[in-house]
């Protein structure tokens, strides 16, 4: 199905343009109520910090890598991302109080919430892929974390010490080894 | 499924040949199971990627947040300050400025409560206004306005934005004796959103008492609300002008 893109995609595109501009924009805008939420809710200054940068740097990524694109305003789906983030936190440290979790959250719409779980669905699929590959041997996660970083399948070959030929054969093998131990788990 | 796992693999990687790869994708349109294979393939590569391949184009992203929310967020870890004994400096200075604010004898206001060190970032792969940001901190820690004063200014030609440089900017035109200026500047940072906000205001308020003001001083004490940083101080300091 083909998603319709909102205005505030434009945000999206430019976190992947680096523009440190809107960058701004978005932290003059949405930093204090974040700052805000996260203090109220047992955690600090810097805790507020981390959270909404990984959420831009989660979401930074999927734009890059997986062509994620926001169909929903963009300030209450950072929000709720950032939210979220947040209270998996509080779960780790098994911190309970948690305070007015679904203030200002009634009035978000399903886009809303569709959009902010895709992107919390692939980060978590994405963190399970690569708790497989780190069980890979160690010459697999070396062919393969060299050959995703894109550079020209000769000079990784070089790199790693083998043939261009030895390369390709060995890359499919530790990928298809890769994806038996996902479908298994 | 007549192709396995690394067929699939290979294909996807572009490492099929000529016949081969043109068999493959004859045999993709039709068959099911293949195609969903691969989609399998591509999802799992694109955020293996995404996790695992931590370029120059990441870096300068995640440079750019650091920048960013360091105004406007005060205990960021990622914000170094410029020597490597902040612990130690700023344990001393906290003593110090206690010892300072405690002290009976000390009768100027101004400089009793204007005791900020400025914190600059240093990070790998600078560019030039945060270079600047650091020679300015230097100067301005050494209490050298006017060279603070000119370097900022150009952090301000080259980043207008850049809410760090504009409260130390502002606070070096006070110590130069610019104090009506300086409240320009401060104005518009008690106006935004940034961490500054009520330290701007706080100053504003020094800036007046430096002058004798005291009537505009209590004013603009009082703007700083229960929650800000310098809600302590500025209570303290009303005291002392009634």
């Amino acid at each position: 199905m083909l998603k319709k893109l909102h205005e505030d995609h434009r945000y999206i595109e430019a976190l992947l343009h680096n523009d440190k501009k809107v960058v701004q924009e978005i932290y003059a805008k949405f930093a204090g109520k974040i700052k805000r939420y996260i203090i109220n809710n047992s955690g600090s200054e810097s805790d507020a910090a981390d959270i909404l940068q990984e959420a831009l740097i989660d979401i930074y990524q999927q734009a890059r890598h997986k062509a994620f694109q926001l169909t929903c305003p963009f300030e209450p789906f950072l929000l709720l991302v950032c939210k979220r983030k947040w209270l998996n936190e509080l779960k780790k440290k098994s911190v309970l109080q948690v305070t007015n979790i679904d203030d200002a959250l009634l009035t978000i719409g399903e886009d809303v919430f569709a959009d902010a779980e895709l992107l919390e669905k692939q980060e978590a699929e994405a963190k399970h892929f690569e708790q497989m590959f780190e069980k890979l041997g160690e010459r697999c996660k070396e062919i393969i974390s060299e050959s995703l970083k894109g550079d020209a399948q000769e000079m990784v070959a070089e790199k790693l010490g083998v043939t261009y030929g030895y390369l390709r054969k060995k890359k499919s093998e530790c990928m298809a080894a890769l994806i038996q131990l996902i479908n298994k788990n | 499924m007549k192709y396995s796992m690394e067929d699939i693999a290979r294909f996807a990687e572009g490492d099929m040949d000529g016949d081969e790869r043109a068999e493959f994708e004859k045999v993709l349109q039709a068959d099911i199971d293949l195609k969903s294979g691969l989609a399998s393939y591509q999802n799992i590569h694109s955020s293996l990627k995404m996790k695992l391949s931590n370029d120059d184009k990441d870096k300068d992203f995640k440079q750019t947040l650091d920048e960013v929310s360091a105004d406007y967020f005060k205990q960021k870890s990622k914000v170094i300050p410029i020597t490597r004994y902040l612990a130690w400096t700023s344990a001393i200075a906290a003593v110090f400025v206690l010892f300072l604010i405690w002290s009976p004898w000390q009768k100027d206001l101004y400089r009793q409560y204007a005791d900020t060190e400025m914190i600059a970032m240093v990070e790998r792969g600078e560019n030039s206004a945060a270079l600047d940001m650091q020679q300015a901190a230097n100067a301005f820690n050494k209490k050298d306005f006017s060279v603070a004063k000119a370097t900022l200014e150009n952090v301000i030609g080259a980043e207008p934005g850049n809410a760090t440089a504009r409260y130390y900017y502002a606070i070096s035109l006070i110590e130069t004796g610019d104090g009506a200026k300086a409240r320009i500047f401060f104005s518009e940072l008690y106006k935004g959103t940034s961490v500054f906000k009520y330290d701007a205001a706080f100053y504003t308020a020094l800036s007046f008492i430096k002058e004798k003001n005291t009537k505009s001083a209590i004013v603009w004490l009082r703007k700083i609300p229960a929650d800000a940083a310098k809600y302590d101080e500025s209570r303290e300091l009303l005291n002392k002008l009634k």
